[in-house]
């Protein structure tokens, strides 16, 4: 008992980071963001009798959290109004190298893609699961998670396209 | 470019994350070389493989101290279910009554005095705030902390109409607590309001406000969940000042606000 409580501890805590930047992502906004987590914690700390240690215990508070957004605070959110939230709260990192700036604008054009595109881009591309568990975490069939992660891929490419070739963009426009 | 789905969409971003085995990379290979559009997508594909992973581990913040110790302090003690109050539904009772040994320790000088005159007005806590206070207790320092809202006008419209009243947010300054966000929750099915406050050290206050056509009180105060608050009732709207600062500041912080907010 002793040694699945370290587990299911260290584990959660150690999850806290990611948690919070992929309750940023869903509901763009800190204040938010923050009582998303503090809920899924809750929510694990009361159900942890449901965890099975061996089996990936960051997959299963995914899902959680994704669950206390899609069926509670996200309707709330957007009720309220996405003009409640401070738009520049979501900050870019600084510094000028190349580097830096391309950073912030792959940042940027994520966080502009719509909900379902973003939540399933950054599920897959930056916490790394693979697509079925992407899917599942977000209560979706796997052929639904790769149609968004491809409409979403391919408004990233445009993106690049435009930003590197002005001709593109106006090419695009067009369309 | 091409914006229409193609049939084997999956397929290629497949391909292009590297995800296919043998068998399907001659598949898709043979697809490129004879379909344009298939190729067109998965030179779209390549084109927005980024470094997602490293433009989003610059936003990996550390996770508050307070949080990571009320984690560690409530599995701890998993096996233990003191009794707790009532009203509160059993799984989330069992919880904050764990997180309350953790709280009790560190503010047992301010607690115990209080606690002591006011068991008795714990029985008569609303549901409500006694849901309030049990959210609340969660709250460290950090929660708010890093949000610096500002008290404008837009704000207070924006929670007017979630209230469906004209309402300010109270400046609480002279009671050394400072403003830092709104945000609307939810409690037995009614928005609620929260304002958090924060003093100059130690945790954040919170001023809440919901409707639910309450019949009007007078100031008065209590112990839930181990926080003092001090609460009324006022036109169908109930108010609630709830954290971990003494009664008497607590009070004086809500007769401000009762003030303003009429």
């Amino acid at each position: 008992m002793a040694s699945a409580n370290d587990a299911f501890t260290d584990g959660l805590v150690g999850l806290l980071p990611r948690l919070r930047r992929f309750a940023l992502v869903l509901s763009q906004s800190e204040p938010v963001a923050d009582d998303l987590v503090q809920a899924a914690v809750e929510r694990a700390l009361n159900r942890r009798h449901q965890w099975q240690e061996g089996s990936k215990l960051d997959a299963w508070v995914f899902t959680i959290l994704h669950s206390i957004w899609r069926n509670e605070k996200r309707a709330s959110a957007i009720r309220d109004g996405k003009g409640f939230f401070d738009p520049d709260q979501i900050a870019s990192p600084h510094g000028d190298n190349e580097r830096t700036i391309l950073l912030a604008q792959v940042f940027e054009q994520v966080n502009s893609l719509p909900e379902a595109q973003r939540e399933a881009m950054v599920l897959v591309y930056v916490e790394g699961y693979a697509y079925e568990e992407a899917a599942s975490v977000l209560g979706i069939p796997s052929g639904t998670l790769m149609s968004r992660l491809a409409r979403a891929r391919s408004a990233l490419a445009r993106s690049v396209s435009e930003r590197d070739d002005p001709k593109a963009q106006r090419v695009n426009q067009r369309r | 470019m091409n914006t229409d789905s193609h049939p084997q969409e999956a397929l290629l971003l497949a391909y292009v994350d590297n995800q296919l085995d043998a068998e399907h990379i001659a598949e898709v290979e043979a697809l490129i070389a004879s379909d344009a559009s298939a190729a067109e997508l998965v030179e779209q594909f390549r084109s927005s493989a980024l470094p997602y992973a490293e433009a989003f581990d610059q936003h990996l913040a550390e996770a508050p101290r307070e949080l990571i110790s009320q984690i560690e302090d409530k599995t701890a003690n998993s096996s233990d279910q003191p009794a707790a109050e009532t009203r509160v539904q059993p799984s989330i009772r069992r919880m904050r009554s764990m997180a309350a040994v953790l709280i009790v320790g560190i503010f047992l000088g301010i607690v115990c005095s209080t606690i002591l005159n006011k068991t008795s007005q714990n029985a008569q806590t609303p549901t409500w705030l006694a849901q309030v206070a049990s959210y609340h207790e969660l709250y460290v320092r950090e929660t708010v902390s890093g949000s610096a809202q500002v008290a404008t006008p837009a704000l207070a419209e924006k929670l007017s109409e979630v209230l469906g009243d004209e309402m300010t947010i109270p400046d609480l300054r002279e009671h050394q607590l400072e403003f830092r966000r709104g945000q609307v929750l939810q409690v037995e099915g009614a928005p609620l309001v929260q304002l958090a406050y924060l003093p100059s050290s130690g945790m954040p206050v919170a001023l809440c406000i919901t409707r639910n056509n309450a019949g009007d009180k007078a100031l008065h105060s209590g112990v839930s969940h181990n926080l003092n608050y001090a609460s009324w009732a006022k036109d169908g709207l109930s108010y609630v000042i709830v954290g971990h600062i003494d009664a008497a500041t607590l009070e004086d912080a809500a007769r401000s606000a009762m003030q303003q907010l009429l």
